[in-house]
């Protein structure tokens, strides 16, 4: 952005709604979850640290790992089919990349948990797989494909794919073609041009996809509850968890802890990208 | 270039979001502004009172706690009637959100059957009128359970291996763990609690499922093949799947009422009267019953309710589900003083998390 020497006042009313919307429950939040739970009241207005202590306590060590390791999954997965994607979408001609653009985009017009439960219809046990595969002969009994990891894991990479292939797509669009052939003309081989010079020139876009498409995960509850059968809880669960039960002060302290863990993949991703905002949504 | 775009955009952005506070103002009919579950009046008695000259507007909540939450955000205000479970009332007229009730306005007020009130949590129903009740039951498909189930004790059987659905509650799981060990679902005994917790935790394996609202959908569609679920929802699966059986647990039942209530600073006090009046009226109140399946709490309803109905073993359990053939009589879960309620809480996330 572009540091203007006089407050543009019109943009006053922007600035005041940040600050109301954004600033003010942000502080509300962290205030929060230095209180105590209060069944009738939601909390009491004395200090403790009781709730950080019991995230740290051990309880919620395994909860964290399965957190990190789910949406570090979602995210290689992600890349996996979001990399080549992108890659390929950005060679095409102009109309082509724009249906294609539009196959991406149109069924995020519709609302997510929708679109989750298509996938329960998808995977139940009386549901389009296993009645295609037991018509066909191939099973005898039905698979048990819902409400396990691998069904929370594939929603997840289905609902954040876009957010990975647009800022991949960003950078593969630069990225200036003859770069690639001049490595090519001085004798690099198609895998090695690739990982000298297209990898590393699309590396920002490649980060800022995993950090658009980590940070959502850990927070994404309703999918680990309607495909994963609410089993094992993420942090996102947990924190939805303890609002439904109350206990705001706890829960605005791992939403703290939360928002910690963004904060750190975003700093992780602008030292290794030296850029200050994400590849391809600024 | 640049920046005039962001300018208009900024813009339209600020009008746009402006323009969203705006929403909602009405004129024209009387309003009425309902709090409660999704479903829970049933979209035809809607339509039949709306049909009298008002606008019902409907706001569905998840949880009773989210109803508490809006309803302390506003002050008791914004909703005038809250249709909400027996253990939340005690917090809601703590708070003072609920109005005392003006029996005086209550044409109805006789057809309110006395053996619902009196609870625990309204001891001289002030605040609170029975709306519908029902007991929590398990269901099972006889063709997946190679077993019979008979009580609680038999979900831990480890042929349910990755078989169960119970409900996202996290008072009611660990209070049928508490009946299955003989004890009280609302036991404050820490060593018990203790034991409870470790018990609950051996459940896990065969909890293919944990579902708030909809458990009854995965033991329609086969994806699990026993669960513990509300009234309605082992109404609902009996319904489509004829197949499956309905246990009334040996241990002794859970049991809930839920209570309408006025809210203290309701914005349309008349037409809240106006619309529970209508909830009280015995043809009304027996269409209710029908349509969601669940205990009805109108005297005058009786003559109105199908013998179809009455005779249903699903809302209505038959004798062996009480004492002396069941170990306890049905149970009510009750609020808990904070501390018990962070052990009962503490369980079911340490549960969850497993």
């Amino acid at each position: 952005m572009k540091q203007e020497k006089s407050f543009p006042k019109f943009l006053l009313p922007m600035y005041l709604w940040a600050v109301l919307l954004v600033a003010l429950p942000l502080g509300y939040f962290i205030f929060l979850s230095f209180l105590k739970q209060d069944m009738t009241y939601g909390f009491t207005l004395s200090f403790t640290l009781d709730n950080y202590k019991r995230i740290f306590s051990g309880d919620y060590q395994d909860m964290m790992l399965r957190s990190v390791a789910i949406s570090g999954l979602t995210t290689l997965l992600c890349f996996t089919v979001g990399y080549p994607f992108s890659y390929i979408m950005s060679r095409l001609s102009g109309r082509a990349r724009s249906v294609v653009m539009l196959l991406i985009v149109i069924p995020f017009y519709t609302n997510s948990l929708l679109r989750t439960t298509g996938i329960i219809t998808l995977l139940s046990s009386n549901g389009l797989i296993n009645t295609l595969l037991t018509h066909w002969g191939w099973i005898k009994e039905p698979l048990s494909l819902l409400y396990t990891p691998g069904a929370t894991v594939v929603g997840m990479v289905y609902s954040l794919l876009p957010f990975m292939i647009l800022p991949c797509y960003s950078v593969c669009q630069k990225l200036d073609r003859q770069t690639v052939e001049a490595a090519r003309d001085l004798g690099a081989s198609r895998v090695r041009s690739f990982f000298t010079v297209t990898l590393p020139l699309t590396l920002p876009g490649i980060l800022s996809g995993c950090v658009l498409t980590f940070v959502p995960t850990i927070g994404m509850f309703f999918i680990s509850d309607l495909l994963g059968g609410a089993r094992s809880s993420m942090l996102g669960n947990i924190i939805n968890q303890q609002i439904n039960g109350r206990n705001l002060p706890f829960a605005a302290a791992l939403s703290v802890v939360m928002l910690a863990m963004a904060l750190l993949f975003i700093g992780i991703y602008r030292a290794f990208s030296g850029k200050s905002e994400l590849e391809g949504i600024a | 270039m640049k920046l005039p775009i962001r300018k208009l955009l900024s813009l339209c952005l600020l009008f746009s979001m402006t323009a969203a506070l705006l929403t909602g103002c009405s004129g024209g009919k009387k309003q009425v502004n309902v709090l409660t579950y999704e479903g829970y009046i049933p979209d035809e008695i809607i339509a039949d009172y709306e049909a009298r000259g008002y606008q019902v507007n409907y706001t569905a909540a998840q949880t009773n706690e989210q109803m508490l939450d809006l309803l302390q955000a506003a002050k008791g205000g914004t909703y005038d009637i809250v249709i909400c479970d027996d253990y939340i009332i005690p917090s809601m007229i703590e708070s003072q959100v609920a109005a005392q009730l003006d029996y005086g306005r209550l044409s109805h007020a006789e057809n309110i059957d006395p053996h619902y009130q009196s609870q625990f949590y309204d001891e001289e129903n002030l605040y609170s009128i029975p709306y519908l009740a029902g007991f929590p039951l398990i269901v099972y498909d006889p063709a997946q359970v190679d077993f019979e189930i008979k009580g609680y004790a038999d979900l831990w059987d480890s042929r349910l291996k990755n078989k169960l659905v119970i409900l996202d509650q996290y008072r009611v799981i660990p209070g049928i763990t508490l009946l299955s060990m003989g004890q009280s679902m609302n036991t404050t005994d820490q060593a018990v609690l203790a034991q409870c917790r470790e018990k609950l935790l051996q459940l896990k394996p065969n909890v293919k499922l944990i579902d708030g609202s909809t458990p009854h959908v995965a033991l329609i569609n086969g994806d699990a093949a026993a669960g513990f679920v509300f009234t309605s929802q082992a109404m609902e699966v009996v319904k489509q799947r004829p197949d499956f059986k309905v246990v009334y647990p040996e241990e002794g039942l859970g049991f809930g009422v839920s209570c309408l209530m006025i809210a203290a600073n309701a914005p349309h006090m008349d037409a809240a009267y106006d619309f529970v009046n209508y909830l009280l009226d015995g043809e009304v109140s027996a269409k209710v019953s029908e349509l969601i399946n669940y205990i009805n709490c109108n005297t005058a309803a009786e003559a109105y309710l199908s013998a179809e109905f009455k005779a249903n073993p699903v809302v209505y359990p038959p004798d062996s589900a009480f004492p002396p053939a069941a170990k306890r009589a049905p149970e009510i879960i009750q609020t808990v003083d904070n501390e018990t309620n962070q052990i009962y809480d503490e369980m079911w996330t340490a549960f969850k998390n497993q």
